[in-house]
């Protein structure tokens, strides 16, 4: 039996985990041209905000330390976001050991992220996209009702696509823009569509409910599930610069997945194997064109295009012609900048293949865990 | 004195008023008319928020039995009354038409004084619980609103022209439905609960035929496909806050005599016939999205885009659940502030030489964000109010009719596209500024959008506030919608029984009755 903690201290906690890299991430979109003492503030009020999100997230794993052990689950209740019966938005957030761990993961990362952004010095618009799409990531595996789950994922696109906007090649950033926005449009269908099929098989959108009816096995059981892959088809069905947003949305639907198992797992085998080929495929796909083809103008691949093509790689090397080898440093500090050159490049081949290799991983596990099942 | 009648006729004073003063002083005029609009907005949102109104409650203050124009038989009795269906949709009419005030000051007064009368009209048919004055003021409002673009140049004549034809022969058939319905009642005055039940002595083909009738003077004005030609056209020749103005006062009065007239009148009438309604809706939804997609000027996107919301609308409106008609009404409350933020972005650029989207970026970066924010405000960006009006529509209206809704859906994506590349498609197609020096956005023209802005923002993340004051009303109308037609089917069933006494189905609930509704 899991055990629900609900208390002030891990209220304030979860709503500071929430609603701290929203703010910083806002106030760095805010950044100015001057340079002003106020700009230069917030010009990292994205990084500090994700520093102070990472110590609450540590503060909410040492708080955990002194509950009983076991699969203990925090549960925060905000009432309802709006709600006409039936239909209802409740924002629930819930924390229980997986979706801690996942917390962590993204808090990490998008810190390195930061870090990474402000020692190349990128744009404040660029950092606070960042933000606030930890803030969307965090609501998004914290959220117990499916529409905060579809408003974190509808909430990602355009900020991906100012990511995108801010960075690469000047002429052709509208276009891929553009095209971000359209790809997440059609995914955000496909999960809305999903949601709505759910919703109107079993009349909620919790997952507790949903689990509880899954096993009960309702009559419209199989209108359920044919949402669930809609909704899996949609949150997978998206792309963007580089290999974080090529991974992500794989790594999403596996959460997804994982959350609606109950329901996932009624899914005949044969389906669920072609989702996940077909997610997979799009992944890998994404992937090899932003490592190995990062630097193309065309589309190549359906949807993708220029929209994948301002991968970490061609960041750092802009990074270093600019600000190296074209600033005029000292002789002496080139030879370690040459070496950071060639091991940024052999990174970004490394990171690409560890992505295909962790894509192939995550493929064949769901397709053990389904069969196994 | 009573509200709502003050409210009606503010606007035609307000015109009256800055036409006399602008004798004196032409700059006064419009000033006059922005500062009376402002004070109605600020009567509506005390009458909205300060308590709960009833549309017929009798002893609400609005009502007042007594007959207006014509008395006997032809009784038209303006009896104005208000809920939350209709008390934050003419919120939202005057909002826009004040915005669109803000925006433009084009034209000449007359122009000005016409279309303040065309708000006095609008809410004169939001207000009306009379059927016959509701489609006098309707159509009055798109009269008036045709004659202010027509002033505003010579080059709109033909259009105007084509679509005052157009206005007589899409309205004709609504009206024509309403005379026969009341000469069949016999009784006086054209009240909707005297009418509905002469309207169920007619046989099903004539009913039928009835609400055939209405909506096609209704979805000619909504636009709906394939009806919407010529409200298209309009929209496109007319400048953008004409178009603003022209959707804010018609088409949401067209989408609220759906809700209020069409739907509660035909309650005998087969479920099938609304569902192609709605599926009209949403296969134009979808088309109008498509053929957005391939326009180049940003006011015809835009267009479009308004014509696909309030498709929308539609679709929520006949699926005929709460949240989906909630939806619905949110929609009408809300939605059209996204577009006026949108609109006089569009105005500013031009007056500004429509300079490509690059200097746009460059020397105006808050205006290139507010726009962007606004856009996706009507995509359904989740915290603004196209997200919970989208989610509510679409969610409600999928239970009922699942086919109909994801096709909606999926039109909703493709205008999605069609917006989301509108700033890098449109912007700068016909740009006429020689050089990068741009004017700086005067506070007069920011100030309305951050306000805007500033609702949109607020309503999407509280949206309770709204809903709080819509869903009482919804939960009437759609109660009231059950209990029609639960009373329709009790009157029709013995019929069949007598027909058909061996028909062993006849006491079974016949299907075109079955309400899908939870």
């Amino acid at each position: 039996m899991r055990i629900i903690v609900q208390s002030l201290d891990f209220d304030i906690l979860m709503i500071l985990l929430c609603i701290v890299p929203l703010v910083g991430g806002f106030l760095s979109a805010l950044t100015g041209k001057r340079d002003r003492v106020r700009n230069r503030i917030l010009r990292h009020a994205a990084l500090f905000s994700d520093i102070a999100a990472f110590a609450v997230m540590a503060l909410i794993v040492y708080r955990r330390f002194h509950l009983p052990l076991g699969a203990m689950q925090l549960f925060v209740d905000w009432g309802n976001w709006f709600s006409v019966e039936p239909l209802t938005a409740g924002i629930t957030l819930r924390m229980d050991t997986e979706a801690g761990i996942l917390c962590g993961i993204v808090i990490i990362g998008t810190l390195l992220l930061q870090i990474r952004n402000t020692m190349a010095g990128r744009d404040p618009k660029i950092r606070g996209a960042s933000s606030v799409i930890l803030a969307a990531c965090l609501l998004f595996i914290l959220a117990d009702n499916l529409i905060p789950v579809f408003a974190a994922l509808a909430a990602i696109a355009p900020l991906v696509a100012i990511a995108a906007m801010r960075s690469g090649d000047e002429s052709e950033i509208g276009h891929r823009s553009a095209r971000i926005l359209l790809t997440h449009g059609f995914g955000n269908a496909f999960a809305l569509l999903g949601l709505f099929c759910i919703f109107g098989a079993l009349g909620t959108l919790q997952y507790e409910r949903i689990a509880a009816l899954a096993v009960a096995r309702p009559p419209s059981i199989n209108e359920a599930m044919f949402g669930a892959v809609l909704l899996l088809l949609g949150v997978g069905l998206r792309t963007g610069p580089g290999l974080l947003n090529a991974i992500c949305p794989f790594s999403a639907t596996i959460y997804l997945s994982y959350r609606l198992s109950d329901l996932v797992g009624l899914i005949p085998v044969w389906i669920f194997a072609v989702c996940v080929i077909a997610l997979g495929g799009w992944c890998i796909a994404n992937i090899a064109y932003s490592v190995f083809d990062p630097k193309k103008t065309r589309w190549r691949l359906p949807s993708l295009s220029k929209s994948v093509h301002a991968g970490v790689a061609s960041f750092f090397d802009q990074y270093l012609d600019q600000r190296v080898f074209r600033s005029g440093a000292h002789e002496i500090i080139k030879i370690p900048l040459y070496i950071g050159k060639l091991m940024a490049t052999w990174t970004t081949t490394a990171r690409g293949w560890m992505g295909i290799a962790a894509v192939g991983v995550m493929i064949a596990m769901s397709v053990y865990f389904k069969v196994g099942r | 004195m009573r509200w709502l009648s003050i409210i009606t006729i503010l606007p035609l004073t307000a015109g009256v008023a800055a036409a006399a003063l602008s004798r004196i002083r032409p700059a006064t005029g419009f000033w006059v008319a922005r500062v009376f609009l402002m004070v109605l907005t600020g009567i509506i949102l005390w009458q909205c928020f300060s308590y709960q109104p009833k549309f017929d409650d009798p002893k609400s203050l609005w009502i007042i039995e007594e007959p207006l124009l014509i008395s006997g038989q032809w009784a038209m009795i303006y009896a104005p009354a208000a809920d939350g269906i209709n008390l934050l949709p003419a919120l939202s009419a005057v909002v826009l038409t004040t915005m669109a005030f803000f925006v433009s000051t084009a034209g000449p007064l007359s122009s000005m004084l016409l279309l303040l009368g065309a708000l006095s009209c609008s809410l004169g048919a939001l207000f009306a619980k009379d059927l016959l004055l509701f489609i006098i003021f309707m159509e009055s409002a798109l009269s008036l609103n045709l004659f202010s673009i027509a002033l505003k140049g010579r080059r709109l004549f033909g259009a105007v022209r084509r679509a005052f034809i157009m206005q007589a022969v899409t309205g004709a058939p609504m009206l024509l439905a309403v005379l026969a319905i009341h000469w069949k009642a016999g009784g006086p005055g054209f009240l909707p609960a005297d009418l509905i039940e002469a309207t169920l002595e007619f046989s099903p083909e004539i009913q039928l035929l009835l609400a055939s009738a209405y909506c096609v003077t209704l979805g000619s004005r909504v636009p709906l496909v394939p009806m919407h030609g010529w409200f298209m056209e309009i929209s496109d020749e007319s400048d953008p806050a004409s178009a603003t103005t022209l959707f804010a006062l018609v088409s949401l009065v067209a989408i609220y005599g759906f809700i209020r007239f069409a739907m509660p009148m035909f309650p005998a009438v087969s479920p099938v016939f609304w569902t192609l309604v709605g599926a009209m809706a949403a296969l134009g939804l979808t088309h109008m999205g498509l053929i957005a997609f391939f326009r180049r000027s940003p006011a015809q996107i835009l267009t479009r885009a308004r014509a696909v919301v309030a498709s929308l609308a539609i679709v929520g409106v006949v699926s005929a659940t709460r949240p989906a008609v909630a939806g619905a009404v949110f929609i009408l409350s809300t939605q059209g502030l996204a577009f006026a933020s949108v609109c006089m972005m569009l105005v500013a650029l031009d007056k500004r030489g429509n300079p490509p989207p690059e200097i746009i970026a460059l020397k105006m970066p808050r205006l290139a964000t507010m726009a962007f924010i606004a856009i996706l405000g009507i995509i359904g960006l989740p915290g603004t109010t196209g997200f919970v009006g989208n989610i509510l529509t679409l969610g409600g209206s999928f239970r009922s009719h699942p086919v109909m809704a994801a096709t909606a859906a999926l039109g909703m994506a493709t205008i999605s596209g069609s917006l989301l590349t509108l700033p890098w498609r449109a912007f700068g197609q016909k740009a006429t500024a020689t050089t990068v020096q741009t004017p700086r956005l005067r506070f007069e023209e920011s100030a309305p959008m951050v306000a805007i802005l500033i609702i949109i923002v607020a309503l999407g993340v509280f949206p309770g506030v709204v809903l709080s004051r819509i869903s009482p009303s919804v939960d009437r109308l759609c109660e009231e919608l059950r209990h029609r037609r639960t009373m329709a089917r009790v009157i029709e069933e013995p019929v069949r029984a007598v027909e058909d006494p061996t028909d062993s189905g006849a006491n079974k609930k016949p299907p075109m009755l079955l309400d899908k509704a939870p």
